[in-house]
């Protein structure tokens, strides 16, 4: 078996070497190399520093790692070559970190499926193992999921996935410490990660106590100051946390190409639809999702807290990276990509009939679908499986050559290429829907469905306390909504500090006016368009205005209240020492509200505008 | 026996692995050639980043500003943009760059003493970006009004209107800089059926024959409706 196994990994890489020549996605290709060359020209910290990076830390290890392979190749200081569109062995180096990860991880499923007292002992009742390592190593490695998310594409999913399936791996063969140094590299190469470690410390804690949660957590932060610790060495530990945060409303849009909720919601147009569009009352698309996922989440967490087996660990970690791309704005199409790997790991156990009572003590909450177990022989259980495996793929590997060929249309498969249409964007991303339901019978076989009930709690509690103030007060704040369109001429919209704050923390400056200081509002800077979307839900607004304290003695501004693009209000002439104005206007029927911060036609200089309680009235 | 196994066990891994490298070789140079059938050209990342040294060596400081010549015996060739319709012919010893995923679909020149991102010949101007409402008025009047989305421009000296070879209606336009002078030509073309969108071009560091050159050639290869709003 080992010799097919071989020879799987041959033809794998085969396949590999051969598309590597595709350019791939142009665009990430064309970043690497430039943060690539910036780490071996001038090291870790100066590339965060003088690139637009928007990776963590971690990861500029890899791109150092890729610049140095070119290196063996050709001379990355070569310009004229160097750029090149199609530079073949930057796209050999840059693309062989990611195979080389994919050959590990089927290394692994082989190497670990091969031990068959190990899973027995941890839950499988699967009778014939002989071939299964074999079947699931081909699996994954031929999956055209992952080579075309490697080979192709160019991306590294499987480099970040390796070392959280690794860490899994020896946590079930109960070396948590040596797991969690490993788990901790994984959200440091990768963002998305981090979506396991909640998943993963509760794991640790059920299965092996909270002493070793507290050295896990020690370890983990161990591993990430030794990965930070160039930053720390040079003092720009801020950079840190820049990395680490930079890509939240990066792309502040519904769906980033994911086939998803919310790519059905924007009508297939999700890149260019923004998620601070109010969807349901007066909650945005962002916030709704999160409630999503948070209520998907937490189901994922119980089902690991309730029954810390192997099965529902892995369970728990699929599920939740699943919703978190389905059920998140801002989602990319390869979000999903680690569901291909994880179902994988799942399969052995899921003829495991043991039925045991819920552990949590709430035995009156226990109404589990029995059907897996109860109804469905196991050959039942293989085909469901297997045509939920395969179904997977499809819809994921349609979503991601969709993301690729969407930018660039030359470098995917020409017939399916052909076929795609946003229609069978929106169907996909409808199945994608159905896939996720589809996993319902794994998790409530374990935990009570009523714990699905608690999720719809949840999401319903979220959407209900987002409303409190409309319906109690009958006034929201329009601190409360994000603009869906942003313009400044200078700095960032600031929410609650004047606009100086933009430069950070150190420089945060509450609202005031003339020494008067005032909690809630937008700082700004002339010329500013802030466009609000309060869909119809209200009859009045009442704001005041001024030029904040901060701003230089020469500073004049006008400011403007518009209504679905009618002017509302409009101030006369005000500088740095008039008092607040104030104004109210009716806003019955009105969907898109502006504030508009004109330079009164002097000039932009000095114009550091406020809006003070902007208050909305029902 | 023994012996005999082992060599043949030797011998067989052997002739193994000499087939497999040579498979891989095979499959790497058949990577190679496939990467050579996709059209090449510099493609850099767009925004503010990292690219290396120079592509020209360092200039010495100079008070004559520098200017990319050709001789006139050097051929030209095409250049077309990546998502929009446009082409022109330019001389081939000079270093054109294009941006990923810009949506102003620019041409930089890798050329002269600043990086290609500060060094635009060509780019797509998205008036509705620049001010919305200048998207229904005359075109003349956008190019008449455009020094005023730079801080960094004072007013205009005069706009030119023409038609260059291929029956494109354009505008020459010298504007004022913070210097009160009028160093370059800016360029911008109408594109039939098109009110949202104009082509602008900035002599910068060419000469001013090869920029009229590069002016005459540029054609709009299909009319594109405007998008629905």
């Amino acid at each position: 078996m080992k010799t097919a196994f071989i020879f799987v990994l041959f033809v794998g890489l085969v396949l590999r070497i051969i598309l590597v020549g595709n350019p791939g996605f142009e665009a990430d290709i064309s970043f690497w190399k430039s943060w690539g060359l910036a780490a071996i020209d001038h090291g870790i910290v100066w590339t965060s520093l003088n690139t637009n990076i928007n990776y963590p830390p971690g990861f500029i290890y890899v791109l150092w790692l890729m610049a140095k392979i070119y290196s063996v190749f050709a001379d990355p200081r070569d310009y004229f070559n160097f750029w090149q569109l199609n530079n073949f062995w930057f796209l050999f180096a840059s693309k062989s970190v990611a195979i080389a990860a994919d050959m590990a991880i089927a290394c692994l499923i082989f190497w670990f499926f091969s031990r068959k007292e190990k899973l027995k002992i941890l839950g499988s009742s699967l009778k014939n193992f002989t071939i299964l390592p074999l079947i699931l190593a081909s699996v994954f490695y031929l999956n055209p999921v992952v080579i075309i998310d490697s080979a192709l594409w160019g991306q590294v999913e499987s480099l970040g996935l390796l070392f959280t399936l690794t860490a899994i791996v020896l946590l079930f063969y109960k070396k948590p410490l040596l797991a969690t140094l490993i788990f901790a590299v994984g959200p440091m190469l990768k963002l998305q990660n981090i979506i396991f470690i909640p998943i993963y410390f509760i794991f640790l804690w059920r299965y092996f106590g909270y002493k070793t949660v507290i050295k896990g957590i020690a370890i983990f932060t161990l591993i990430f100051f030794i990965v930070v610790l160039p930053f720390v060495l040079e003092k720009q530990m801020n950079q840190v946390l820049f990395l680490l945060t930079v890509n939240s409303d990066y792309f502040p849009w519904m769906s980033l190409n994911a086939h998803n909720l919310w790519w059905i919601v924007a009508g297939a147009k999700g890149m260019t639809t923004t998620d601070k569009v109010t969807v349901l009352g007066i909650i945005n698309a962002k916030k709704l999702g999160l409630l999503l996922f948070s209520s998907s989440y937490l189901i994922a967490c119980l089902l690991t807290f309730l029954k810390p087996t192997a099965r529902n660990f892995i369970l728990s970690l699929t599920f939740a990276i699943f919703s978190f791309f389905l059920l998140s704005t801002q989602s990319h199409e390869r979000y999903s990509y680690p569901i291909v790997v994880l179902l994988l790991f799942l399969y052995p156990f899921l003829h495991d009939k043991v039925t045991s009572r819920s552990n949590s003590g709430f035995k009156f909450l226990d109404f589990r679908i029995n059907f897996l177990n109860f109804n469905f022989n196991l050959l039942n259980i293989d085909v469901y499986f297997w045509l939920l495996y395969f179904l997977f793929t499809v819809n994921i590997f349609f979503n991601i050559h969709t993301g690729l060929i969407l930018n660039y249309p030359n470098n995917g498969f020409g017939p399916l290429a052909a076929i795609t249409t946003p229609t069978l964007t929106i169907a996909n991303s409808y199945f994608s829907l159905l896939l996720y339901f589809l996993l319902y019978p794994f998790i409530f076989s374990q935990i009570s469905v009523l714990y699905f009930l608690l999720g719809i709690f949840l999401v319903v509690s979220g959407i209900a306390a987002s409303h409190a103030s409309y319906y109690l007060k009958g006034k929201v704040s329009l601190t409360a909504f994000k603009p869906i369109i942003i313009k400044q001429d200078f700095a960032g919209l600031q929410i609650n500090r004047a606009v100086d704050s933009w430069q950070g923390w150190k420089k945060w400056n509450r609202l005031s006016n003339n020494y008067f200081y005032f909690r809630k509002g937008f700082g700004t800077h002339a010329y500013s368009n802030l466009v609000f979307d309060i869909n119809k839900k209200f009859t009045g607004f009442s704001t005041d205005f001024g030029v904040d304290t901060e701003a230089p003695t020469q500073a004049t501004v006008v400011f403007q209240i518009w209504g679905d693009g009618k002017l509302l209000f409009e101030s006369s002439r005000m500088g740095r020492f008039d008092y607040p104005g104030h104004s109210a206007v009716d806003v019955t029927g009105i969907k898109y509200l502006g504030l508009t911060v004109t330079d009164a036609g002097d000039g932009i200089n000095s114009d550091h505008a406020d809006w003070f309680n902007p208050v909305l009235i029902k | 026996m023994p012996e005999e196994n082992n060599q043949a066990n030797i011998t067989k891994l052997a002739l193994i692995t000499v087939g497999a490298v040579l498979i891989l070789a095979v499959a790497v140079y058949a990577a190679y050639s496939y990467s050579r059938t996709n059209q090449g050209g510099i493609v850099l990342p767009g925004g503010v980043t990292y690219l290396g040294s120079t592509p020209t060596p360092p200039v010495k400081p100079t008070a004559v500003p520098l200017k990319f010549t050709a001789d006139s015996t050097v051929p030209y060739k095409q250049q077309w943009g990546v998502t929009h319709p446009f082409s022109f012919s330019f001389p081939e010893t000079l270093p054109l760059v294009v941006f990923t995923n810009d949506p102003t679909d620019s041409v930089g020149i890798a050329w002269g003493d600043k990086i290609p991102q500060e060094n635009i010949l060509l780019n797509i101007e998205l008036i509705a970006d620049r001010e919305q409402v200048m998207i229904n008025k005359p075109k003349k009047d956008f190019v008449e009004n455009w020094w005023r989305y730079f801080t960094g421009l004072k007013g205009v000296t005069s706009v030119a209107p023409f038609t260059n070879i291929n029956g494109l209606k354009g505008y020459k336009a010298q504007y004022i800089n913070a210097s009160d002078e009028s160093p370059n030509i800016d360029v911008f073309f109408e594109i039939p059926g098109r009110q949202d969108i104009m082509i602008h071009l900035a002599n910068g560091i060419l000469d001013q024959t090869i920029f009229d050159r590069i002016i005459d050639s540029i054609k709009w290869n299909s009319p594109t409706p405007s998008p629905s709003v």
